[in-house]
């Protein structure tokens, strides 16, 4: 259907609310109402929130590498998300200091009905919008059709039998990466070939609404089905459920205005509790009028109760510490992924500890797992072998090891030490040239004595990759020279020497 | 070292300066019951958020290490705390604006003009002595570290006993500091624009409330001296909303710029002055290596980029041979860590597409890059490769030979010393292998 087009669906919800906006403005005009006006400028906010999100999802859909970026622009709905989570804790910021405000001066809400007119409006397009986004917040009902769809379809890549789908390659890669991520997680859980996924199709296609049946936890397949998209998605609804909670407060505040306030007649005097700084001389004044003449009191109205004046502001504030709640995951997680941490379901520890107790393996070190976007994860690791021909062994068990932990894209250096050279057991071959040792991403930067003493050791390795052929001349180096502990990279157990 | 030194001081004064003036223009704006004060305290409020961001930021990616959670560090903490402080500002701003275009619609007139000004101009005082604190900074870190350095370092290679080596190591240590000065300079250059990041990030938040302070001064004298009394709004009640607008445009043209570069680091996109082109071009040329795909380079934080690729190559030894050849191509242009992954050719899949993407294709669509789109490395797979792998193979047949039998011993010292000889390399790396050796 043309509704789980994300992109539409963003383009409709941003046609209204801006059509909102402009009424709002239109009708604030009229009735020269400012808190109209104001309530307004949170719709033009929502825009805003809105257009991030498109942009966001244009940006994403180009998955190939450029010149500018070699990895495609998919992290733009994560950056996108990161935004909006932002952008509406700010929000929540201004709100709370405008409901402050407001308790040192209420106002009192000028032409209720107006207000709960066009409040009702509101709050009739935000749940709107809930609708519309809320499949993305639940965790992608709308998905469960396109899975049973594309199970079909997955002999064939190219041909995806959703008629309805425009033909742009976003929308398509979108489907692809949805169901290979389920053909994914069958094959990692039962550590089938490509060959054998064709008779656990059908199966999976009635086990898996959205889930699946491997070894993955439930709700982490749904993290990692489409999460960028998710991600992005949640930080609209979010501003949505914001301005929705928003539309709620000032209808039930318009209405328990509108019942029970006692307002001020607009000729008459009339005392007004509530508002205390210029009503002082105006309250001595109609206290004197008051014992002054007594058969003019019925005719002094008092102002209706005060609190409803404080009902506002305190329902601001519980609106505030709602959204606060539900936008920190958001940006945490976002956060998270931007920061190129392990993905939570990704335990570094044992992977490494696979990788090491492979036969073949020497040691492992530069292990680098981090998460692009969604289900898209990378490693690269550097391997340490006795020579190119156990290398070749060993490749296809290490990139298996990978592939069953969900990362896919991987970068595996073979570096070869001759066997028996116990000194080099984690320490890389290959590093940059001494002075680089700052510039390098990990390891030889961070630590003061390890920056000193891999500058020295990697002085003879900048060329070292033909020297690796001398052990006998290696080891004396070795043992005339003190050994340098050094902090190894994962895992902060072991510890490596310096060559020199 | 560096750490606990002024730069922290001057910060938890900019905090404590921040904080006591926040309190007493609340308390102020109380006591005199003006709501612009109250308003303007709320600035400095989120002046506090912004630099707390910016510290806390800052400590996470000086901090810690590598774990389990993050194999990479938190470095690039600073540039998601930037990014953060440059968008917390920008929907300040469009708050701003939205008060400034409602008092332009319904303009009132300043109260209490002398308490105003007063107030207005301490504030301006404390957000330019923020300013000063934090244009300082970069220049005051920068002239600590290195002299702790070369001494440092040249302690450690003096330490290095036995009795040949010591000379070598003097040598060898005498060479790599005479390399570092112009290393030192361009890495100090970066580690500035990161932390700078981090930074300006602050510091545009001071810069976008001292821009307010100014307006409201502005405003508060043209108050003071032109009184209003009693008289229905003229012009003097424009002049707030008009300049706030104004301010509010200047500010936001300078966040941008700060978005636009924590983007480049956040997506992940190649990093400034590094030409892909150029750089996949050069790779390609380095003999042994038939085709290229995967290149990727992206810049983790502060200057330290990172690159990884899989080259095709025939035979282990024109991987290892290469290998070096690539690190140097990758060094010229500035990325020092970088991983690459040979793959042998086998004459059934094309030299463009990867040999070993993942155990099945069916994993194509959790690559980084899918692989049935035509990829980057496109241009790089040439084949005439192909004639110049193999006449080396020929070449290199008797070491070959030799890298697949375990363990190597000493005769084919002499051959490895021959390849070092013949590798393309600098003067001072052949100078350092040779007395390595």
């Amino acid at each position: 259907r043309w509704w789980q087009n994300r992109r539409a669906r963003l383009l409709c919800m941003l046609a209204l609310t801006f059509l909102f906006f402009v009424v709002e403005v239109v009708v604030s005009r009229v009735t020269s109402s400012l808190a109209m006006l104001s309530d307004s400028f949170h719709m033009l906010s929502d825009v805003m929130a809105l257009v991030v999100a498109l942009v966001a999802v244009r940006f994403a859909q180009r998955t190939r590498a450029t010149k500018k970026n070699t990895f495609g622009w998919v992290r733009a709905e994560v950056m996108g998300a990161l935004v909006n989570a932002v952008f509406l804790t700010a929000l929540c910021f201004t709100i709370l200091l405008e409901a402050i405000e407001r308790f040192t001066e209420p106002h009192e809400i000028q032409q209720p009905l107006v207000v709960i007119g066009v409040g009702v409006a509101g709050l009739i397009i935000n749940l709107l919008g809930l609708c519309l986004f809320n499949h993305h917040g639940v965790g992608g009902h709308g998905h469960s059709h396109g899975h049973g769809h594309s199970h079909s379809g997955r002999q064939h890549p190219r041909s995806s039998p959703k008629p309805e789908q425009p033909p742009g390659d976003g929308e398509a890669a979108l489907h692809r990466e949805e169901t290979s991520t389920l053909v994914e997680n069958c094959s990692s859980s039962n550590g089938v070939s490509q060959e054998k996924l064709g008779d656990m199709k059908d199966d999976m296609a009635d086990l898996q609404v959205n889930g699946n049946a491997g070894h993955y936890p439930l709700d982490v397949e749904e993290v990692e089905e489409d999460s960028s998209a998710q991600l992005n998605m949640r930080g609209v609804f979010l501003h949505v459920f914001g301005d929705a909670l928003g539309s709620v407060i000032v209808v039930v505040n318009a209405l328990l205005f509108y019942g029970l306030w006692n307002p001020c007649p607009k000729d008459g005097p009339c005392f007004n509790p509530c508002v205390n700084n210029h009503c002082m001389e105006n309250a001595t004044l109609s206290q004197t009028l008051g014992r002054a003449n007594k058969s003019e009191q019925e005719s002094i109205t008092v102002a209706g109760p005060c609190w409803l004046l404080y009902l506002d502001p305190i329902l601001c504030l519980m609106m505030v510490c709602i959204l606060l709640y539900t936008t920190y995951p958001l940006l945490r997680e976002s956060a998270l992924i931007l920061l190129q941490t392990v993905p939570k379901q990704i335990d570094v520890h044992s992977l490494n500890s696979k990788l090491r107790t492979l036969e073949g393996v020497e040691a492992v070190h530069e292990l680098h797992i981090w998460q692009l976007a969604g289900s898209r994860i990378i490693g690269t690791a550097h391997i340490k072998c006795p020579d190119p021909s156990t290398y070749m062994m060993v490749a296809k068990r290490i990139k298996e090891i990978f592939h069953d932990e969900g990362i896919h894209a991987t970068t595996i250096q073979p570096e070869f030490a001759s066997v028996g050279s116990e000194s080099g057991r984690g320490k890389c071959e290959f590093p940059c040239r001494t002075q680089c040792a700052l510039k390098q991403c990990c390891g030889t930067g961070e630590d003061s004595t390890a920056k000193k003493t891999e500058k020295s050791s990697s002085l003879s390795i900048s060329c070292s990759e033909v020297v690796i052929e001398f052990p006998k001349t290696r080891r004396t180096k070795s043992e005339s020279i003190p050994s340098v502990k050094l902090e190894a990279n994962t895992d902060q157990n072991e510890q490596f020497e310096s060559s020199l | 070292m560096g750490r606990y030194s002024g730069k922290t001081c001057r910060l938890i004064l900019m905090l404590v300066l921040t904080v006591g003036f926040f309190v007493a223009e609340l308390v102020s704006g109380y006591l005199g019951n003006s709501i612009a004060l109250v308003s303007d305290s709320f600035n400095m409020l989120s002046d506090l958020i912004s630099l707390c961001v910016g510290l806390s930021t800052g400590r996470i990616a000086r901090r810690s290490r590598r774990g389990p959670r993050a194999t990479y560090g938190y470095s690039r903490a600073e540039a998601v705390g930037a990014l953060s402080n440059a968008v917390f500002l920008t929907a300040l701003c469009f708050t701003i604006f939205v008060e400034a275009v409602l008092r332009l619609a319904r303009p009132e007139p300043i109260d209490d003009a002398q308490l105003v000004l007063i107030v207005g101009t301490l504030g301006l005082a404390v957000n330019l002595v923020g300013l000063l604190v934090f244009q300082d900074w970069g220049a005051c870190c920068r002239r600590r570290r290195p002299p702790a350095l070369t001494p440092a370092a040249a302690a450690v290679l003096r330490a290095v006993p036995g009795g040949a080596p010591t000379g070598e190591a003097d040598e060898a240590g005498d060479s790599p500091n005479d390399q570092k000065s112009p290393e030192e300079g361009s890495e100090k250059k970066k580690e500035r624009k990161s932390e700078a990041l981090n930074i300006r990030g602050v510091l545009l938040h001071v810069m976008g409330d001292a821009l307010g302070s100014v307006v409201v001064v502005v405003a508060a004298t043209i108050f003071h001296v032109l009184p209003l009394g009693n008289a229905p709004c003229n012009w003097q009640c424009y002049i707030d909303p008009s300049l706030t607008i104004i301010m509010v445009f200047i500010i936001l043209s300078s966040a941008f710029p700060l978005i636009k570069e924590t983007s480049i680091i956040l997506l992940q996109m190649v990093p400034k002055g590094v030409n892909m082109q150029l750089l996949t071009d050069r790779l390609a040329r380095v003999p042994g290596v038939s085709s290229l795909h995967e290149v990727h380079v992206w810049e983790l934080a502060g200057g330290k980029n990172i690159a990884t690729l899989h080259i095709k190559c025939q035979t282990p030894t024109d991987y290892q041979d290469a290998a070096y050849k690539i690190r140097k191509v990758f060094h010229e242009a500035g990325i020092h860590s970088v991983t690459i992954q040979p793959e042998y050719i086998d004459h059934k899949t094309s030299q463009l597409l990867c040999s070993s993407p993942c155990i099945s294709k069916a994993c194509d669509s959790q690559l980084c890059c899918s692989q049935r789109e035509p990829p980057l490395a496109k241009t790089n797979g040439y084949t005439e490769k192909n004639d110049s792998c193999l006449s080396e193979l020929r070449k290199d047949n008797g070491s070959s030979k030799n890298d697949i039998e375990i363990p190597i011993e000493y005769p084919l010292a002499e051959d490895s010393i021959k390849n070092v000889k013949n590798c393309d390399k600098s003067d001072e790396k052949s100078q350092l292998s040779s007395t390595r050796l």
